[in-house]
């Protein structure tokens, strides 16, 4: 769609322009400039990432939770990941568990993670849309015998998944 | 004039166009939730001492000393430990008290439940004050004990 409005806004241009030269047989010179601007959008598969946990067994259900992301554009990006919050909290009981413990890394890739914190950490990087359909990213808790006797209930964080770009105008505005 | 005009014209259908086109903002942020569920559990067992014996003579007049017996739990909720006789009396040639029931120090009734938060062991003791009981014909007295321990 974009591309159509290329065209026609070039042709459109270059039409309108030839005619207001006058037919001399004297050569004009003229240019064209276009400006492509950066463009960027991105979607994340399976926004909300849930674990079980038996504390008694040491046993996760869903120990490594997933979800994807993909890119849309023609700009440079970097993803990151991180928290609302240090900890994660429970409704029921005082007891919270840091987010450090959290970890999410690359599927395809264990060396590239990151252990969760509030601050955005970039996660991947790349150029444009993403060749293949969606990189999967992989969650998982570590090192949860450090926590100790856990009270039994529900814990929750928010998380924000960021796209960013500097090939974007300074002080352009986020949507 | 009339060209000028054409040019000016395309400039605008230009900018008008542009700015429909190009994007400007990056991408705005999403937002999700991590969840952890924390399973309930409760596990107890008794320490070696279930079974309590108490020798008394009454010539000595001396007590016999406490006993206890220890319950161990594992839990990550809030639970409560009840002790239950078959009898309030210890049966025998003739019914004797079943004595002060202690738990952690502080006074336990028979089948009433204590409440604790996650403690892991919970200590159980029963004591005889024979100054204050008539003078029991000798023999064996005896009752039995269900010890219970149960989520809140």
């Amino acid at each position: 769609m974009y591309g159509l409005k290329y065209l026609f806004t070039l042709l459109a241009f270059l039409s309108l322009s030839a005619s207001a030269y006058s037919s001399n047989d004297d050569d004009k010179l003229g240019g064209v400039t276009v400006e492509i601007a950066p463009i960027l959008s991105f979607e994340v598969n399976n926004l909300d990432v849930d674990f079980e946990y038996d504390e008694f067994t040491g046993v996760f259900t869903d120990k490594f939770d997933k979800n994807s992301f993909k890119v849309n554009g023609n700009a440079h990006w970097e993803f990151s990941v991180f928290a609302a919050s240090g900890f994660l909290t429970s409704l029921d009981s005082p007891t919270e568990i840091p987010i450090s413990h959290i970890r999410v890394a690359r599927l395809d890739n264990d060396a590239v993670y990151i252990d969760l914190t509030t601050s955005a950490q970039v996660l991947l990087t790349g150029v444009g849309t993403i060749p293949t359909s969606e990189i999967k990213l992989r969650w998982w808790f570590r090192n949860m015998d450090s926590l100790g006797n856990l009270r039994a209930g529900s814990y929750a964080v928010g998380v924000i998944y960021q796209l960013t770009s500097s090939d974007f105008p300074v002080g352009s505005d986020p949507l | 004039m009339k060209n000028l005009a054409k040019v000016l014209m395309s400039l605008v259908v230009v900018m008008f166009i542009s700015s429909s086109v190009f994007a400007v903002d990056p991408p705005a942020d999403k937002y999700g939730i991590v969840t952890l569920e924390v399973a309930e559990y409760l596990v107890f067992d008794l320490g070696e001492t279930a079974d309590l014996e108490f020798d008394f003579h009454k010539l000595t007049g001396d007590n016999p000393a406490a006993q206890s017996t220890t319950v161990y739990v594992q839990s990550n909720v809030d639970w409560t430990a009840s002790v239950e006789a078959t009898d309030s009396d210890l049966e025998g040639v003739d019914g004797l008290g079943i004595g002060v029931l202690t738990i952690d120090g502080s006074p336990m009734a028979l089948n009433t439940p204590v409440s604790k938060s996650s403690a892991m062991t919970a200590n159980v003791s029963f004591e005889y004050d024979f100054e204050i009981t008539e003078n029991p014909i000798p023999g064996t007295y005896k009752t039995y004990l269900t010890y219970s321990v149960a989520q809140q």
